[in-house]
């Protein structure tokens, strides 16, 4: 798959932090495939080229990150609104590359079960093992939302003074955009905020641009992004080692529990949208055998 | 020999001493990435590098005794059958029958570890080793190159070795050189891919406690030798 679909390529993607742009005058990194260039001092003159035809491309500012878009966006930068409320610590920047499809990197940012063994002692911890069970829905906007999701939590987040069980909630936005809503152990009635913007840089490579707008109690912004990058380098070797290193979109390719209910969904969203870029796609013949057994 | 009658032949693909306990081994065979694992009752698996569930490698995962533990989500697998025994995320439910590791037969002999990647396969074993049966397994060195070209360069140098002679090709992954003073050496090719080879030596006759370090490090410096030799021509 050569060619990245429509809806990706008509779509906003964060490329770089601005502030990285401001620091160096510019920038050189790839979108779908396809090698772009960002340059700039500030905030009123920041553009975006594309390297092979060196055709200037639409840019946005938002969440401290420069959006642009090989096509023409027929909507907006994907909106939160919990970036814009007064009293939030809002830190981006402290993008991590990965060596695999940004979907396979959306899946494990949905991913509840993996907490006690891959980030174990903060996220989670054996023998607090359990996935209860959650509602996973599409929204009338197209989103995923996954909601009542529940995991004891050893150290939740870097103002948590010691473990409970968190609640959270998981919102797939984009085909490359999650975001998940988690319990504030200071302050229960309010929630975190976090969103993983993911640009897929190839089939195989992604930059993993993380927006954290959180409950500001105890913090700063360098012990959120120190925190954020901890749990980020945890899964990181565990992305780098999943094979094939596209997402299968085949139900029969990878074997599921009940606890991957959002990775599912997902799956069967990107397949329903016609998403292939980053996925193994479902073979024609697997749907035609579905609707036979129907039959 | 084509794709599908090397799947059938059972070739090395470590060892038996890199096997030990509590370990996971990581290597491949005509591309197919394996995770070889000892368990505690000394059974040796040879499984395919990832786990059913989201395709994590296994070799990240741990060798808990009788069980292969996914680094992802904790899933064991079963020594012997890979059938995964639990998933942590549902505790106490029976996982479903196809929860289950991509398992290929594996068996131990001349001090190697042998799998094939077909169940259907050959089983007179394919090892072609004669009445005078390997004793001293040397190290295994890796040789960026495919296992024929590999074959060639060590009939080569087999030939421009005063007093070593090739012995008759039974078969192109098996060398055989026969010499006064090597004595016999046996080569076992395992490809790893079409163009790498890892290459598994061993030698009919132990030495005396003697002389046993100078000959490992003679036959160290032979394998090195022919590595140079085939990486000299294959880099230019």
């Amino acid at each position: 798959m050569s060619r990245p679909d429509p809806i990706l390529v008509d779509d906003w993607h964060a490329v770089v932090a601005l502030e990285i742009v401001r620091a160096r005058g510019a920038f050189a990194t790839r979108l779908l495939g396809v090698r772009i260039k960002i340059d700039g001092t500030g905030l009123n003159d920041i553009r975006v080229v594309r390297c092979d035809t060196g055709a200037a491309l639409p840019t946005r500012i938002e969440y401290g990150y420069v959006f642009t878009s090989l096509g023409e966006p027929d909507r907006d930068v994907v909106h939160f609104p919990e970036w814009h409320e007064a009293d939030r610590l809002c830190v981006s920047g402290s993008s991590v590359g990965v060596h695999v499809s940004g979907l396979r990197a959306v899946e494990n940012f949905l991913d509840l079960g993996h907490f006690p063994f891959v980030h174990t002692n903060y996220l989670g911890v054996e023998p607090y093992t359990e996935v209860e069970p959650y509602k996973v829905t599409v929204t009338e906007e197209n989103e995923i939302l996954a909601t009542g999701c529940r995991f004891f939590q050893p150290r939740s987040s870097p103002s948590a003074a010691g473990g409970r069980m968190i609640d959270y909630e998981y919102r797939v936005c984009r085909p490359y955009t999650a975001c998940l809503y988690k319990i504030n152990p200071v302050e229960p009635a309010r929630k975190d905020f976090i969103a993983l913007l993911l640009q897929p840089v190839s089939e195989e490579r992604c930059v993993a641009h993380p927006c954290l707008a959180y409950l500001p109690h105890d913090l700063d912004a360098r012990s959120l992004r120190s925190f954020q990058q901890l749990i980020f380098g945890q899964d990181r070797p565990i992305l780098e080692n999943q094979i094939p290193k596209r997402l299968p979109l085949d139900p029969r390719a990878e074997i599921p529990a009940r606890s991957d209910a959002t990775s599912l969904a997902y799956r069967r969203w990107l397949t329903a949208q016609g998403v292939t870029y980053g996925a193994i796609p479902a073979p024609a013949r697997a749907a035609e055998e579905r609707g036979r057994r129907r039959r | 020999m084509i794709g599908l009658e090397r799947e059938r032949r059972w070739f090395p693909v470590c060892r038996s001493g890199e096997a030990v306990p509590r370990h996971v081994l990581h290597t491949a065979l005509l591309g197919q990435e394996l995770a070889i694992w000892r368990s505690d009752d000394g059974i040796v698996n040879a499984w395919e590098n990832r786990c059913p569930h989201r395709g994590v490698r296994l070799t990240v995962g741990t060798n808990l005794g009788n069980v292969l533990k996914c680094r992802y989500h904790g899933w064991t697998f079963e020594s012997g059958t890979g059938q995964c025994t639990e998933r942590p995320a549902h505790p106490g439910e029976k996982p479903p029958a196809l929860a289950r590791v991509r398992t290929f037969p594996c068996v131990e002999e001349h001090g190697y570890v042998w799998t094939r990647l077909r169940e259907d396969g050959d089983d007179a074993r394919g090892l072609a080793v004669g009445p005078i049966r390997p004793t001293l397994t040397l190290r295994s060195i890796h040789v960026r190159a495919s296992a024929a070209m590999v074959a060639e360069s060590l009939a080569h140098h087999a030939r421009n070795t005063p007093g070593v002679s090739m012995a008759d090709a039974v078969d192109p992954y098996v060398v055989h050189t026969v010499g006064p003073q090597a004595g016999t050496t046996w080569y076992f090719l395992q490809p790893v891919t079409d163009a790498e080879t890892v290459l598994h030596a061993s030698l009919a006759d132990a030495p005396s406690p003697a002389d046993r370090l100078a000959v490992l490090r003679r036959e160290n410096d032979r394998l090195r030798a022919v590595r140079n030799a085939i990486e000299v021509l294959t880099s230019s």
